[in-house]
């Protein structure tokens, strides 16, 4: 193994030779290789939730990611708009709705903070300003609502705004 | 658009729970309780295990304030953000009215805009139980802190452990002096003293931010001022200031020796070209004093007559051709002059475009950029949002000059625009500011109207073939002017009520006869909150009556602005008219609400 490189090894048997400093965006594994004793020139470091797919564009993400600075601990207050992902981020996230939900849970797993805030927003943005029926559609979801259920809200909402 | 083959089943609602919360931290609370709430069962039931509601209630409609309440657990509630602007008139009190604030137990930050102090000082009291560690607060600009609020400000400070506080109209004063707030403060003075600000470091020794706006110069300081004191703030890091030059000589050496600065942002107002504020050596004084700042941004405008704008633009900027300025700090300076409505050189940064766009003085101006990259126009004016301009000036400019329009919009993405019509309406106003500005854009319309003897027909109609074309206009302010003193009341009020576009959600208005009041609040049917500006004897039991045999739900304050003496009414409203008794009686009966049913 190269001296500052790792294999990484999707859950479909692939494996891929990632710098050390970019595969330690992920807190995941920077834990096995620091913590847990693991080192660089061990074999492989298996990913049992990730395919090559997804893992392929998490590598991408983080190489372009390597030199941003941590993100904030203390995010209080921050304002909930799309303005704070980078254009690249948006070319990037411009997947179909199964590939943005891998990737969500990929981050989640790999503990990359970025990554899932990213994703995260990218869906809270195809949710913003929606009414009920607008997001299922957006994301074929059925309505299961009991009749009874559907007069509640109906009397629940008899005083919302109409949109 | 990329696809992969994704694992089957994937969904929305089949990701965990810890993940759909991570997605609600980026949405709004309307979106997640009036919305996703009812998507279905499952999403229903996320929201009801959401731990970190963000309540931001500006801007929001009674119809929606009075649906969310019933909504969530307080214990749930991580920040909050309250207001009382005219859009949403005794939001607090209400909110007060509605909840038991010590019940939310896992608040950490917490926004109180245009607060009056007598209700913060009932709010404080019961937070000190809460995790709070972020406290904003902007009180109205006609309300004073009294010593027992800002003995409250600093037992929460000091009880919560708060790690910030901001504050907006903090008046320096001797009550005020009595208190020192340790901890990350970030502190915007609308009008202070240099005895003031050399109070600040000891009243606020981790002042972090410090904006500055309207500096009052007192002949008794002079003599402080010449024995050259040294302000220090030891932790601020940011520091906001709008001056006069006269004045910013006084506290100029003062201010700039703040070692632990990271962002200046300058705005210096009134330079002779004569005077030293030109000849500041920044280079050596950002080197020497300020070895830690990241960003400066400046403006300097001066007053220059007959002069070669040129050669003067290029004097002025030959300090910032240095390499620490276009190579090390990569800060680019630009000058420009205009002729019109007086000659004046701005010297600014290049971030500071946007905010100082002028229209139509823009097409008039001599320009010249230390800038590498080029500034293109068209890329400018899609920036601006928010334009201020006068009707009149606009068309004489494009009339005297003949200046032709290109096709599209000059300016295609302003929002907000202020009008000015003070004179007579000249005929092709209207296709003018067509071209100028996508009307259909505008969401806020300040309108000041001129009162103007014999023509107020032809304004009048004009004025509504112009709002015709604002069709997303929500919030409209109309302001009518006198041009001379002795000028009487003319515009028929029939004529002011036919201004107003039927979708209108805010209205600010001048005082009406009873007969149009009621108009406006039974015929606008979208409109959420309306301003009776200016009307000490505003006839609120008639209007409380009036609502109430419509079983319409309202609440109002009165403010004052005790500048210009003068006296508003502010309304919120419901859109509907039917009341449910449950909500009726979640509402009513207490003690801090001006609610009539």
């Amino acid at each position: 193994m190269a001296g500052n490189k790792i294999k990484l090894q999707s859950n479909d048997g692939d494996t891929f030779d990632v710098d050390v400093e970019i595969a330690k965006q992920s807190a995941t594994i920077k834990t096995m290789l620091e913590d847990l004793g693991m080192s660089e020139e061990d074999d492989v470091i298996p990913l049992p939730n990730v395919n090559s797919a997804i893992l392929k564009k998490v590598i991408q993400w983080a190489t372009h990611h390597k030199d941003d600075p941590p993100p904030p601990e203390d995010d209080e207050n921050r304002e909930k708009n799309l303005s704070d992902i980078s254009s690249w981020d948006q070319d990037f996230l411009k997947v179909d709705q199964g590939t943005l939900f891998e990737l969500i849970l990929a981050a989640n797993y790999l503990d990359i903070k970025g990554l899932l805030d990213v994703t995260c927003k990218t869906v809270a943005n195809m949710i913003k300003g929606r009414t009920p029926e607008e997001i299922r559609r957006q994301f074929n979801i059925k309505n299961d609502f009991t009749p009874q259920e559907e007069e509640q809200i109906k009397k629940e909402n008899e005083w919302c705004e109409e949109k | 658009m990329l696809e992969i083959s994704a694992r089957k089943h994937l969904s929305l609602i089949t990701l965990p729970t810890e993940i759909l919360h991570h997605i609600f931290d980026s949405i709004d609370c309307q979106t997640i309780l009036l919305s996703i709430r009812q998507v279905c069962s499952t999403l229903c039931n996320v929201t009801n295990t959401y731990e970190r509601y963000q309540l931001d209630f500006r801007s929001i409609s009674l119809d929606n304030y009075r649906c969310l309440i019933s909504r969530f657990d307080p214990g749930y509630v991580h920040s909050i953000v309250l207001s009382n602007d005219f859009k949403t008139p005794n939001q607090i009190q209400l909110f007060l009215s509605n909840f038991n604030t010590q019940k939310f137990v896992q608040l950490r930050s917490l926004t109180l805009l245009e607060i009056e102090d007598e209700t913060l000082a009932q709010l404080l009291q019961t937070i000190l139980h809460c995790s709070l560690k972020f406290l904003s607060i902007k009180w109205t600009p006609s309300s004073t802190p009294r010593y027992q609020t800002l003995t409250l400000i600093s037992t929460v400070v000091t009880h919560n452990s708060l790690s910030k506080l901001s504050m907006h109209h903090y008046p320096v004063d001797t009550i005020c002096k009595q208190f020192s707030i340790q901890c990350k403060v970030h502190l915007t003075l609308s009008e202070y003293t240099y005895s003031q600000l050399c109070e600040l470091p000891l009243l606020f020794p981790y002042l972090e931010e410090l904006k500055l706006d309207r500096y009052s110069a007192r002949p008794d300081e002079q003599l402080i001022l010449q024995s050259q004191l040294t302000l220090i703030f030891q932790y601020l890091t940011s520091l906001t200031l709008r001056i006069d030059d006269s004045q910013w000589k006084q506290l100029r050496e003062a201010l700039l020796t703040t070692p632990s600065l990271l962002q200046l942002s300058l705005q210096v107002f009134g330079i002779l070209p004569n005077s030293d504020t030109l000849q500041c050596p920044w280079e050596e004084l950002i080197q020497t004093n300020l070895p830690r700042l990241t960003q400066i941004d400046f403006l300097f405008v001066i007053l220059s007559e007959n002069i070669d704008p040129n050669e003067y633009i290029e004097s002025l900027l030959l300090p910032f051709r240095t390499p620490f300025w276009t190579e090390v700090k990569r800060w680019f300076v630009t000058g420009d002059f205009y002729s019109f409505p007086r000659e004046a050189v701005r010297l600014y940064t290049v971030s500071f475009h946007n905010d100082l766009f002028q229209y139509p003085q823009w097409f008039s101006r001599v320009w010249q950029s230390i800038s590498p990259i080029p500034i293109n126009d068209t890329e400018i004016m899609s920036r601006i949002h928010s334009l201020t301009l006068n009707m009149n000036q606009v068309v004489n400019y494009f009339e005297s000059y003949q200046i032709d329009l290109p096709d599209g919009y000059l300016l295609p993405n302003v929002t907000e625009l202020q009008l000015t019509e003070r004179h007579q309406w000249l005929p092709n106003s209207i296709e003018i500011l067509s071209k100028v500005i996508n009307l259909t854009r505008i969401n806020d319309l300040l309108l000041t109207i001129g009162i103007d003897r014999g023509s107020t027909s032809f304004k009048i109609t004009n004025l509504i073939r112009l709002l015709e074309r604002t069709i997303n206009l929500r919030s409209l302010d109309i302001d009518i002017s006198r041009n001379y003193p002795n000028d009487v009341w003319i515009i028929a009020e029939s004529d002011l009520f036919s201004l107003i576009p039927h979708s209108i959600q805010h209205l600010q208005i001048p005082p009406l006869i009873n007969e149009f009041v009621k108009k406006i609040l039974t015929e606008l049917s979208r409109l959420q909150s309306v301003t009776f500006k200016d009307w000490t004897n505003f006839p609120i039991e008639m209007v409380s009556d009036y609502l109430g045999s419509l079983n319409k739900p309202f609440t109002y304050q009165k403010r004052n602005h005790h500048e210009s003496y003068r006296t508003d009414w502010q309304l919120w409203l419901s859109t509907r008219r039917k009341i449910s008794s449950e909500i009726l009686s979640h509402l009513s009966n207490n003690k801090y609400s001006n609610r009539l049913f």
